[in-house]
C-alpha cells in the first residue's frame, strides 16, 4: 500500500514536473521571438580568414555591406589571414557565440584535415548559409588542338604524366579536383602547382601547362579574351555564363566538385539569431548589387540554407576522407 | 584610334572635372596609404571597392589608378625621411636617401625622388602606348625558369649592394634566403620550421620584419645617445635639388626608368628587382662608386625611377591581356569587371573610352603627384627638425600599427619587437640588414619557381638554356657573379667597422 | 671588432647548421624534384661555410681581441634602450585587452614621461593627442580595424 503512494506521489511530481517544463518551453517560444528581435542592438564582426583584397574578401565585403542595410547595425569585415584560411576559422570557433561575431569558410576547412598538418574542426561552427559555389572548370588554350574533353582525355590516357595541369596550391581545392578528375578518367596527370587560381589560368594562356581545372571566375576573363577555352564544367547543371560548356556529368563522367563559400558562426551562437542571419542572407543574396557582381565576376551564384549547409559539410568531409588519401597527395 | 588622337579623346575625357576631382582622391588616398605601411594598396583598394560602385566605370578607373600610383610614391618618402620603406620596392631608396637626409640634404631626396618618379612614370607611359602589343605578348612567354633566371640576376647583386664586408653580406643574404623558407613550402605544401604556430605558416611577414629591422632597431640605436637631437647630424642644406644634383641624376633617371619598365611588363615580379638594378648599375658606372651608400642623389634619383616606371609596366599586360601581374592588379582587374568592362585585345576596340581616358588618367595623376608632393616636401624637411624625444614614438606607433593591421595579429607585433632587437644587434656587430631583407623577398619567389621549373620539365635541368628569355638573364646572372666577384680578388677592400663602434 | 666575429660568426654557424639538419630530416628529394628540405638544406650549409670563413679570418688577423669602444655608447643607454623594449612587449600584450585608444596613450605617456622626462602636462597631452589624432587617421579615415578592448577603443 505504502508503495503505490509512493509510486502516485512520484508520478504526480513527474507530471508537474513535465507541466512545467512545457510551460516554460512554450514561455520561451514566446519569448525567443522578442529577444531575437532585438538583435543586433551592436555592431557585428565579420571574419575573413584571407587577405584584404582576395575574392574572398570582396565577396564578405559586398555581403557586408548588404547585411548592414538589412539589419541596421554596421558589420565590420576584419581580415585573420594565415595557414590558408586556418588562423580566421580558429578565430570564428573561438569566439564569443552570442551572433556578434561572424565569418566566412570554405571548402578549404574540410581539405585542411586531409592535407594539413593542422585543421580547424567545422564541427566547432555553425552554418548560416551557403553564399556562393564555384566549380571546377577544365580549361585549355584557345589554340590548343584539343576541341573537347574526349580528345584531351584520349591524348592524356596515351601520354601518362605528359599533360600537365596547373592548380592554386598544393593540397588546395582545384588540385584535389585535377587529381580527382585523373582517378575517375584512369588518366595519370602531372599536376603543376602555382601561387593561386589567377597565374594558374595565366600559365595556360601562355601554354607553359596544357590545362588547368581553377573556377570559371578566374579562367573567365582570359576566355572573354579569346586566350582559353573550357572544354567542360564540374557542376551539377551548365555554367549560365558560359551555356555552351558541357558538364562533365553530360560526357559520362560523374565528377562534380568546386569550391563553396559560407557564412558560419561560433558552434553554440543561439539558433534564433542563427535564423535571422540567414533569412538576412537570403535577402541580401537576391540584391541586384550582389547578384551583378557574382555575375560581372565570373562567380558562381548559390544559396543554401543553414541544415542544407551542414549536411554539405558532413557529406563533403565523407567524400574527402574517401577521395584523398587514395589520390597520392602528399601529406604533412 | 591613332593614338595621338586616342590621346587626345582620352585626355578629353580625363580633364573632366569630376574625373580630375577623382583621380586627384584616388592620388591623395595613395600617398597616404604609401606613407603608411601596412596597408598595402591591394588592401586599401579592397577597402574603397565599395565607394567606385556608384560612380562611372572610367571614373573609377581613374581612381584606383591614382591610388596604385600615389602608394608607390609614398613609400619613398618614409624610405628617406625614417630609413622605413613604405613597400618592399622602396627598400633600395633608404640606402641613400635617408643618408641624405641625416646630411641636411632631405629636400634634394625628396625632390629628386619625386621628380625621377614623375619622369619615369610619364616617359614609361609612352612606352606603354605605342609598344603595348608586343610587350603584351612578351609577358605571356614569361614561365617559372624565366623567373628563375631573372630573380637570379637580382639575388647576385644583392651583396653587391652594400658598402660593408662582403663576406657579411653574402651570409646575411643566406640569412635572409634561410628566413624566408620559414612557413610552408610552396610546392608540396609541407610545413616548414613553422613550430606549428598557426600564425607562421605563410612565413615571417614581410612588413612586420620590416617594421623591426630598418624602423624599430634604428630608433634603438639612436636612443643610445643621450644627447641625440635628431635625425639631422647636419644642418639642413637646402630644400630643392641643386643644380648639381641635377646634372648628376640625368642618367641613373633614363637608365632606371628603362629598367623598370620592362621588369615591369613581366607578371608576378616586385619592383624591387628593378631598383636593386638600377643602384648596382648606378654603383658599376659611377666615378665615385664607394660614395654609395652614404648619401649621394644618384642613388634615389635612379632607383626612384626604375619604380616607378613598374607599374606603368604593369598595366600593359593588365590593360591588353586581362592579365595581372601582381595583387593590386589583380584587384583592378576585379573593379574594371565589376563596372563590366573586360580587358583584353578588345578592350581598345570596344571600350575606346575606357582605355584613353585612363591612359590619359595616369599622366594626369603622375602630374599631381608632383604637385601634390612637391610642396610637401618642405613640410617633410621641417618635420625632421622635431625633437627626437617627442618623433620617435610616434614612428614606433607607426610601426606597431603597421605590422599588427595587415593581419591584424598580436604575433606580428612579437615578430617586429624581435626583429628590432636582431637589428640592432647586427648594427652593433657590423652586420647589414639590407642584403637580409633583399634576400627574404627574393628567396621564396626563387625556390618556388625553381622548383616548378623542374616539374614543368619532368625534371629536367636544360629548360633553364633552352628557353631563349631564361638564357639569356641566366647569362646576365653570371656576368653580373663575375663582375661583383672579381674586386675581391683585385684589391683588398678596406676593413669596414661598424658605425657603431 | 674581433671577438664581435669571432662570436658572432659561431652564431651564424649554429643556425646554418640547424637548418641543413632540418632541411635533411625533412627529405632533401632527388635532385629532378628537390623536396621541401633541400633548399634550406644546401644555403643553411652555405651559411655554415661562409660563417667558418669569418670565424677563420677573424682569428688570423692582427690586433687585440677587443678594442676600447664598450659595446654601449654611453654608459646608462642600456637603460634607455631595455624601458622602450619593455614599451613595446606591453603595447603588444596589453593592445587587445586594453583597445587601441587607452593602449596608446598609456605608452606614448610611459615614453614621454619616463623615457624622455618631459613634465606630466607635456606627456599627456602629446600622449593624447597622438592616440587621438592616429584614431581619426587610420579608423575614420582609411578604415582600418583598430581593436576596441576594455575601454572604448
Amino acid at each position: 500500500m505504502s508503495k503505490d503512494r509512493k509510486t502516485d506521489s512520484v508520478a504526480r511530481r513527474l507530471r508537474f514536473l513535465a507541466f512545467s517544463i512545457l510551460a516554460i518551453g512554450s514561455l520561451q517560444l514566446v519569448g525567443a521571438p522578442a529577444a531575437a528581435a532585438a538583435y543586433p542592438e551592436k555592431e557585428i564582426t565579420l571574419i575573413v580568414p584571407w587577405a584584404a583584397g582576395g575574392g574572398t574578401d570582396l565577396v564578405a565585403r559586398i555581403l557586408a555591406n548588404l547585411l548592414e542595410k538589412d539589419l541596421g547595425k554596421p558589420v565590420v569585415v576584419v581580415n585573420k589571414p594565415g595557414g590558408g584560411g586556418l588562423v580566421g576559422f580558429n578565430q570564428i570557433a573561438a569566439a564569443k557565440p552570442d551572433g556578434y561575431t561572424i565569418g566566412v569558410n570554405s571548402t578549404s576547412q574540410i581539405l585542411q584535415k586531409y592535407s594539413a598538418s593542422s585543421y580547424a574542426d567545422w564541427r566547432n561552427l555553425s552554418p548560416i548559409a551557403l553564399i556562393n559555389l564555384d566549380p571546377a572548370a577544365f580549361a585549355v588554350k584557345s589554340d590548343s588542338p584539343w576541341k573537347t574533353l574526349e580528345e584531351a582525355l584520349a591524348f592524356a590516357k596515351a601520354n601518362p604524366m605528359k599533360v600537365r595541369i596547373s592548380n592554386s596550391g598544393p593540397g588546395a581545392i582545384w588540385h584535389v579536383s585535377a587529381a580527382l578528375l585523373g582517378s575517375k578518367t584512369g588518366v595519370q596527370f602531372t599536376h603543376v602547382p602555382y601561387g593561386g587560381g589567377n597565374p594558374a589560368a595565366v600559365a595556360v594562356a601562355g601554354g607553359h601547362v596544357e590545362a588547368t581545372t581553377v573556377s570559371p571566375a578566374e579562367v573567365g576573363p582570359l576566355v572573354k579574351g579569346g586566350k582559353l577555352r573550357i572544354l567542360a564544367i564540374a557542376s551539377a547543371k551548365r555554367d549560365p555564363l558560359f551555356p555552351d560548356v558541357p558538364t562533365f556529368k553530360e560526357k559520362g563522367i560523374d565528377f562534380t566538385m568546386g569550391v563553396w563559400r559560407c557564412l558560419v558562426a561560433p558552434k553554440d551562437t543561439p539558433k534564433a539569431i542563427v535564423a535571422q542571419l540567414e533569412k538576412s542572407v537570403e535577402k541580401a543574396l537576391r540584391e541586384p548589387a550582389f547578384k551583378e557582381f557574382m555575375e560581372k565576376n565570373g562567380l558562381g551564384q548559390a544559396f543554401m540554407n543553414s541544415a542544407d549547409t551542414a549536411a554539405l559539410w558532413a557529406q563533403d568531409e565523407k567524400d574527402m576522407e574517401k577521395i584523398i588519401p587514395g589520390l597520392g597527395l602528399k601529406k604533412n | 584610334m591613332h593614338a595621338i588622337d586616342g590621346l587626345m579623346y582620352g585626355f578629353g575625357i580625363a580633364f573632366l572635372p569630376h574625373n580630375l576631382l577623382f583621380c586627384f582622391i584616388g592620388v591623395l588616398v595613395g600617398t597616404l596609404i604609401g606613407v603608411l605601411p601596412g596597408l598595402g594598396p591591394a588592401g586599401a583598394l579592397a577597402l574603397l571597392l565599395p565607394v567606385t560602385f556608384g560612380i562611372a566605370p572610367s571614373t573609377a578607373i581613374i581612381m584606383l589608378a591614382g591610388i596604385y600610383y600615389g602608394a608607390m610614391y609614398g613609400g619613398s618618402t618614409t624610405s628617406i625621411l625614417i630609413n622605413i620603406p613604405g613597400e618592399a620596392a622602396s627598400v633600395i631608396t633608404c640606402l641613400d636617401g635617408y643618408q641624405m637626409a641625416r646630411k641636411g640634404r632631405a629636400g634634394s631626396a625628396l625632390g629628386m625622388a619625386a621628380i625621377a618618379s614623375f619622369i619615369a612614370g610619364t616617359v614609361s607611359l609612352f612606352g606603354l602606348l605605342f609598344l603595348a602589343p608586343t610587350f603584351a605578348n612578351f609577358a605571356l612567354e614569361f614561365s617559372a625558369p624565366e623567373f628563375v633566371s631573372l630573380i637570379l640576376c637580382g639575388l647576385v647583386l644583392v651583396s653587391f649592394l652594400g658598402s660593408g664586408s662582403r663576406l657579411k653580406a653574402f651570409m646575411m643574404a643566406c640569412m635572409g634566403l634561410l628566413l624566408g623558407t620559414i612557413g610552408t613550402d610552396p610546392i608540396e605544401g609541407m610545413d616548414r620550421f613553422n613550430f606549428g604556430i598557426t600564425y607562421l605558416m605563410d612565413g615571417a611577414g614581410l612588413i612586420p620584419v620590416i617594421m623591426g629591422l630598418f624602423g624599430v632597431s634604428e630608433i634603438f640605436a639612436n636612443l643610445e645617445e643621450q644627447q641625440f637631437r635628431g635625425i639631422l647630424k647636419e644642418k639642413i642644406k637646402n630644400l630643392w635639388p641643386t643644380l648639381q644634383d641635377w646634372q648628376d641624376s640625368t642618367w641613373p633617371i633614363i637608365r632606371g626608368t628603362v629598367l623598370g619598365f620592362f621588369v615591369g611588363v613581366i607578371p608576378g615580379t616586385n619592383t624591387v628587382i628593378a631598383s636593386m638594378m638600377s643602384y648596382a648599375v648606378e654603383k658599376k658606372v659611377s666615378k665615385h662608386p664607394e660614395k654609395f651608400g652614404t648619401g649621394i642623389i644618384e642613388g634615389v634619383a635612379g632607383p626612384e625611377a626604375a619604380n616607378n616606371a613598374g607599374p606603368s609596366g604593369a598595366f600593359i599586360p593588365l590593360l591588353s591581356l586581362g592579365i595581372p601581374t601582381n595583387a593590386t592588379m589583380a584587384l583592378l582587374l576585379a573593379s574594371l569587371m565589376i563596372h563590366g568592362i573586360t580587358p583584353g585585345p578588345f578592350l581598345i576596340t570596344q571600350s575606346p573610352d575606357i582605355f584613353w581616358s585612363v591612359i590619359a588618367s595616369m599622366y594626369i595623376g603622375n602630374l599631381m603627384l608632383l604637385a601634390l608632393n612637391l610642396p610637401l616636401v618642405g613640410l617633410w624637411v621641417q618635420v625632421l627638425k622635431i625633437p627626437y624625444t617627442f618623433f620617435y614614438p610616434v614612428i614606433l606607433l607607426f610601426c606597431l600599427l603597421g605590422s599588427y593591421c595587415v593581419g591584424t595579429a598580436i604575433f606580428d607585433i612579437a615578430v617586429m619587437i624581435f626583429f628590432g632587437i636582431v637589428g640592432f644587434l647586427m648594427k652593433k656587430f657590423a652586420y647589414e640588414s639590407t642584403p637580409l631583407i633583399l634576400a627574404f623577398i627574393l628567396g621564396p619567389m626563387f625556390e618556388e619557381n625553381f622548383r616548378r621549373s623542374l616539374v614543368l620539365s619532368f625534371g629536367s635541368f636544360r629548360i633553364f638554356i633552352e628557353r631563349p628569355i631564361s638564357a639569356v638573364f641566366l647569362a646576365l646572372a653570371t656576368i653580373l657573379l663575375i663582375v661583383s666577384v672579381l674586386p675581391m680578388f683585385k684589391k683588398r677592400r678596406p676593413a669596414a667597422r661598424s658605425k657603431w663602434n | 671588432m674581433k671577438i664581435y666575429d669571432l662570436l658572432s660568426s659561431l652564431l651564424w654557424l649554429v643556425i646554418g647548421l640547424a637548418f641543413l639538419a632540418g632541411g635533411v630530416r625533412m627529405g632533401l628529394g632527388p635532385i629532378h624534384s628537390p623536396g621541401a628540405g633541400y633548399f634550406p638544406a644546401v644555403i643553411g650549409a652555405i651559411l655554415s661555410l661562409l660563417s667558418l670563413g669569418l670565424f677563420i679570418k677573424a682569428a688570423l688577423e692582427k690586433g687585440p681581441l677587443s678594442e676600447r669602444h664598450p659595446f654601449w655608447k654611453e654608459a646608462d643607454s642600456w637603460k634607455k634602450v631595455s624601458l622602450v623594449v619593455g614599451s613595446l612587449i606591453f603595447y603588444m600584450a596589453f593592445l587587445e585587452f586594453l583597445g587601441y585608444l587607452a593602449t596608446t596613450v598609456l605608452f606614448i605617456f610611459f615614453l614621454l614621461k619616463v623615457v624622455g622626462k618631459k613634465s606630466w602636462p607635456v606627456s599627456i597631452t602629446m600622449a593624447v593627442l597622438v592616440s587621438l589624432g592616429s584614431y581619426a587617421l587610420f579608423k575614420m579615415a582609411l578604415g582600418v580595424y583598430l581593436p576596441k578592448g576594455l575601454i572604448l577603443g
